[in-house]
């Protein structure tokens, strides 16, 4: 049980981590936010997929029975 | 072969397959293939195949799984990255219904690599061409991913030379020519590595033959070997 909440919570965090980096504008993520990294808009892009991808196999993963 | 070997495997095999199907297709569609257009989306579907293979599993439920997921996934990488090229002087990909372009060649490179690999023993002549197909369509796409590379470094990493680096009645015929050979490699009986070596050799004078280029054809060797040594591995593991 405790297991299962701890990934419910990873799989939030990286799916509100994908939804700042993919979806924000450069700016808002650089100077508003302050989590640019010195990174370009493209690459932020890419850390956003990265955590949805692994978010929505989480949430497949969690809901399929295997 | 353990499961992470395995399910790599099988995941590299559908994302390649899957690339060079759609690269195929936005040449014969006039759209811009470019080599880091190409590389970011093999690493997104790759990634998505390979996550939901490994902690999932793999059968037609997870394949369904990946084929849609993937494909919209990579769409909104597309949507909210800045694009690289002019689109003023290219056709770029950003349309909606791509995606089900996308989800389509998906649904053949993932099926096409599981019926291969889990197929039923009794269908062994299907079997056979789908394999050649899968077989072909790797040859192809590393000596895509050659002839993108190469122009990127000979031109300094310009995009809009390695996006007029590809055509589509070039690769297509090479294509068929390699799926040919590849028939015809399944007929030499004897031993197996005498039949990768014939195979390997053929592919290199196919490419000579439709580039006339001596270090691509080299290159093709590794094209022809590589991908028909990985197929010949028994990576069904564990599902």
């Amino acid at each position: 049980m405790k297991m299962k909440i701890l990934q419910w919570a990873v799989i939030l965090i990286l799916a509100a981590l994908a939804f700042v980096y993919l979806t924000l504008p450069y700016k808002t993520v650089k100077n508003i936010l302050g989590i640019g990294l010195g990174l370009r808009h493209n690459d932020h892009v890419m850390i956003g997929t990265i955590a949805l991808i692994i978010a929505v196999v989480g949430v497949y993963r969690g809901i399929v029975k295997r | 072969m353990n499961k992470l070997a395995s399910n790599f495997l099988f995941s590299f095999f559908i994302t390649l397959a899957m690339v060079v199907l759609d690269m195929l297709y936005h040449l014969a569609g006039g759209t811009a293939v470019h080599l880091l257009y190409v590389l970011v989306k093999f690493f997104v579907i790759f990634l998505v195949t390979f996550l939901t293979a490994h902690f999932v599993g793999r059968s037609t439920r997870e394949g369904w799984f990946t084929t849609i997921s993937g494909p919209i996934i990579f769409y909104l990488y597309y949507r909210f990255a800045n694009p690289t090229l002019n689109r003023e002087v290219f056709v770029l990909d950003e349309q909606f219904w791509f995606v089900f372009a996308h989800i389509a060649m998906m649904v053949i490179s993932y099926f096409g690599v599981y019926y291969f690999v889990f197929g039923k023993k009794d269908s062994i002549k299907a079997k056979s061409i789908v394999s050649v197909f899968v077989l072909a369509l790797l040859v192809i796409g590393i000596d895509i991913l050659y002839q993108l590379t190469y122009v990127h470094i000979t031109t300094g990493g310009n995009e809009e030379e390695n996006a007029r680096a590809l055509h589509f009645e070039k690769s297509f015929n090479l294509f068929a020519l390699v799926f040919l050979l590849g028939l015809a490699a399944g007929k030499i009986k004897k031993h197996p590595f005498a039949r990768g070596a014939a195979f390997a050799a053929a592919v290199s004078i196919a490419i000579y033959l439709t580039s006339f280029s001596m270090p691509r054809a080299f290159f093709g060797i590794v094209s022809g070997a590589l991908p028909y040594w990985l197929l010949s591995l028994n990576f069904r593991g564990k599902r």
